[in-house]
């Protein structure tokens, strides 16, 4: 239980806000960096702001503030010229630090006015398809390089971003990820309910966890589980999933890694990355390279058209346990039980972390510039994911029941692979 | 008592707390505030801390 005092202290993220001002000391995922190439300018929102993301003509990446100084227009409906973005009401022209550079029809030019008619620029930079904003103050710190941000594209390995929006606050998002009998209940017993009644496999996830445990390391909290049959010998309990502090979740199996990335909308909104990356093997090599041709961006559909939860997939359970909390989880009104214990160390780890950044000291995971070649390596288990529901010869099949039942990638493949396996059964032998 | 478990008379959860640091030796077992003593010594030492219930 939290007195809501302690509950608005750790989850609003707007400026000025505890949680906020934590936020703001990290680099954060705004978008894929594919998401501009159809259309090279994107309003985004973070932590409260409302901004735009552009790139130049030159090539060059921006993120300034929406409202135009000038009458107060959107520049989400601004176009890239030369070194930045122009404002498409009466052409004011601003860089990426959010100077304004030309003012066309202000006759004499009037460098006080253009000086006046500054807007907040962020740095941004690009790494690995995603694109990182820093909101914060002064010098941004180095951009950390997770290790699946170091891969790279290969015949048997391919890369994809899904996102979505959450509508509700971030804090209850990484909550789930310290609680690690959901997957018992949620993912085991409640969705092979759905899947018996659909006449489908069930998945191996039911199973009843026996032991907890929650490792605090140098960059978070790495959360382990130990069910009826297994010994700590197993990779559930010597691997476990680690969580970089405040926003990252890794996790994965055999070919699947992947990095939930959890970014603030504003309180009651969050922006969810599902960074994946799958392995295949050898023989299916010819295939990966036909779907590489595919996007590797897509929209995570979570919920149906009038509002209900799709209850379909991995994701879409966990959004609707998210969601259905509320926008901002009441916490006075909670019961933590002994398998929260997860849920209570990231709260306290959070409140020590907003304490330490009110007193200026250091803070976890805010590198200083000079480190910034460092590949920060988290664990990940390689184990089969027991999702269930894969057709035969089929591996991937079975990430089918996550958000990559929306990767047009991961979708192309399952069928080609399901494709060739009816044709060789056609074969006569 | 057991530790890492669930008092059986009052209900509350005890969770325990090791340090994972070699030849360090820290464990609390301290009821709820065992989360507290974890992620003091895990910040005051930068120790590894493990935290379960069983």
């Amino acid at each position: 239980m939290l007195q809501p005092e302690l509950n608005e202290r750790l989850s609003r993220v707007g400026k000025g806000t505890p949680a906020g001002e934590l936020y703001r000391r990290y680099w954060l995922p705004v978008a894929a960096a594919a998401e501009l190439d159809e259309n090279p300018v994107k309003p985004v929102r973070i932590l409260g702001e409302d901004l735009v993301l552009y790139r130049s003509e030159a090539g060059e990446l921006g993120l300034v503030a929406r409202k135009c100084p000038h009458r107060g227009a959107s520049l989400a409906y601004g176009f890239p010229d030369g070194p930045g973005l122009r404002c498409a009401y009466h052409g004011w022209l601003f860089d990426g630090t959010g100077s304004c550079l030309e003012q066309p029809n202000q006759e004499p030019a009037s460098p006080r006015l253009r000086e006046r008619a500054s807007i907040t620029g962020y740095p941004v930079r690009e790494l690995a398809g995603l694109i990182f904003a820093y909101l914060g103050e002064g010098p941004a710190p180095a951009l950390p390089l997770l290790d699946l941000f170091t891969l790279e594209e290969n015949d048997t390995q391919f890369r994809d971003i899904g996102s979505a929006i959450i509508p509700c606050n971030w804090l209850q998002i990484m909550e789930n990820s310290f609680d690690p009998t959901h997957v018992e209940w949620l993912h085991g017993k409640y969705f092979n309910y759905t899947l018996e009644r659909a006449g489908e496999e069930p998945t191996e996830l039911a199973g009843h966890h026996i032991k907890i445990g929650f490792d605090l390391v140098d960059y978070g909290i790495i959360k382990r589980r130990l069910r009826e049959g297994q010994t700590e010998e197993s990779e559930d309990w010597r691997t476990g999933h680690p969580v970089y502090f405040p926003h990252i979740l890794k996790v994965g199996g055999y070919g699947l890694q992947s990095l939930q990335i959890r970014v603030p909308v504003d309180d009651t909104n969050t922006l969810h990355f599902w960074y994946c990356w799958f392995d295949v093997e050898e023989k299916f090599s010819h295939l990966v390279q036909q779907v590489r041709q595919l996007p590797d961006i897509y929209d995570v559909k979570l919920q149906n058209d009038d509002g209900t939860f799709r209850m379909d997939t991995i994701d879409s359970q966990d959004a609707m346990v998210w969601v259905t909390q509320g926008p901002i989880a009441s916490r006075h009104d909670e019961n933590l039980s002994s398998s929260d214990q997860g849920i209570a160390l990231f709260r306290t780890l959070l409140r020590k972390q907003l304490d330490a950044n009110e007193a200026d000291e250091p803070v976890m995971n805010v590198y200083d510039p000079a480190t910034e070649s460092n590949v920060i390596e988290l664990p990940m288990e390689r184990k089969e994911l027991g999702f269930g529901g894969a057709s035969k010869g089929n591996p991937v099949s079975a990430f089918l029941r996550t958000q990559s039942l929306y990767s047009p990638r991961l979708t192309a493949l399952s069928k080609l692979i399901d494709a060739e396996a009816e044709q060789a059964s056609r074969v006569p032998s | 008592m057991k530790t890492g478990s669930i008092c059986a008379v009052c209900g509350e959860w005890l969770p325990t707390a090791v340090c994972r640091e070699r030849e360090c030796g820290w464990i609390v077992a301290i009821g709820e505030d065992t989360i507290i003593a974890a992620v003091e010594h895990n910040q005051q030492t930068r120790h590894p801390v493990r935290v379960y219930t069983e």
